[in-house]
């Protein structure tokens, strides 16, 4: 898939005329004309979506995020923080979060805490390539 | 911000597309990636079995087609292509070189799923990973009564293919006696083959008034005794 409009009918195809589509085009909008947008999350999009006049659910615009994130389109990449404060903020990989969700440690410690999901954050980011991709379509 | 103990409450397993949501996001090995992939193929078999009414004249691409595109919406790089032979569904993790391969048959009689089956086990290049285990998947399209008896049946003729000789059989999770997983060694690899038989239960028979008094109905009725009288066994 290699234009923007290729990738809308794609996702109507799938998701139907609903908020799917709507969050899918405002953030690709966005994405097309602000590429160096470092940390998307679901308060990112509401908020464009709220711009753009809709009231998005948060089920909605996370199918819209695991969509576009996905093996098929990638146009963003999902990552994930430990924010422990506002001076120690720590990327964490995929198996440092598997580690922290399956056994309850903080895995830059490595110490026991139960509460540590409150504090790591899920966000994604452009992948440029594939968005270079989009534009050029 | 969303932090992962609220997206438990948003990624909930009853929202068709978010279910396993962060085994997705966080799978990084292939068992991982197998594992999160057949939640979302039991949610597109639950989803097409629940619109059985919908597409019971459906042919077997078009069915196919819908499952491939709810594995897209789930977030899965699934397409129908080629590899060496012309493969059902492909379903692929190219950053990480995961792959799942699954043919889908209109299941009539158990020699629909023997060719199958061989088509999965012989023709096709099997997804591996670097532990050498590759996985595949078999569907049947069942639209016909008593779903049982069927899988039965491909579960006895199954044992006795030569291709799977000494296979080991195992309960699904996901949908108990009416599907099974297999393993044994590919033929061309020596290496582990697991798959995952299904069978899509799409028969539609409704038997209250509106069922019966419509024109589709009488229709419906006709097909139905036909589909049971072939399934009586031969006279001995």
């Amino acid at each position: 898939m290699n234009s923007r409009e290729l990738l809308i009918q794609r996702i109507a195809k799938i998701f139907g005329d609903g908020e799917e589509l709507f969050a899918s085009t405002v953030l690709i909008d966005y994405l097309i004309l602000n590429p160096n947008t470092g940390h998307i999350n679901l308060e990112f999009v509401r908020q464009l979506g709220s711009a753009a006049g809709a009231q998005l659910t948060d089920k909605g615009i996370l199918r819209s995020l695991q969509y576009l994130s996905g093996d098929s389109v990638r146009l963003i990449d999902v990552c994930f923080e430990l924010i422990e404060d506002e001076w120690r903020i720590f990327d964490l990989n995929q198996e440092q979060v598997q580690a922290a969700r399956d056994e309850k440690i903080n895995p830059i410690t490595g110490f026991d805490d139960s509460e540590i999901l409150n504090r790591i954050f899920m966000f994604y980011r452009p992948q440029h390539d594939a968005l270079a991709r989009l534009e050029g379509g | 911000m969303t932090s992962l103990a609220n997206l438990a409450g948003i990624a909930t397993e009853e929202d068709e597309y978010l279910r396993g949501f962060t085994d997705k996001a966080l799978a990084t090995t292939y068992d991982q990636f197998i594992s999160a992939l057949y939640k979302s193929i039991s949610t597109a078999i639950e989803k097409l079995e629940a619109q059985s009414h919908l597409i019971e004249h459906e042919g077997e691409d078009a069915t196919t087609a819908r499952i491939i595109m709810f594995l897209e919406g789930a977030g899965y790089d699934a397409t129908q292509a080629n590899r060496s032979g012309n493969v059902d569904i492909v379903v692929k993790r190219m950053q990480r070189g995961f792959v799942w391969i699954g043919e889908a048959k209109k299941y009539n009689s158990v020699s629909d799923l023997r060719e199958g089956y061989l088509q999965l086990a012989t023709r096709y290049t099997p997804g591996n990973s670097n532990t050498g285990i590759s996985y595949g998947g078999l569907i049947g399209y069942l639209r016909r009564p008593n779903a049982k008896s069927h899988v039965d049946a491909w579960r006895r003729e199954f044992g006795g293919l030569e291709v799977a000789r000494d296979a080991t059989i195992t309960d699904c999770e996901y949908f108990g006696p009416l599907a099974f997983n297999s393993e044994h060694p590919h033929q061309g690899t020596g290496m582990p083959f697991r798959v995952w038989h299904i069978c899509a239960k799409l028969y539609f028979y409704p038997q209250d008034s509106s069922g019966r008094e419509s024109a589709v109905g009488a229709e419906r009725a006709i097909t139905h005794a036909r589909l049971i009288s072939e399934d009586q066994p031969p006279p001995s």
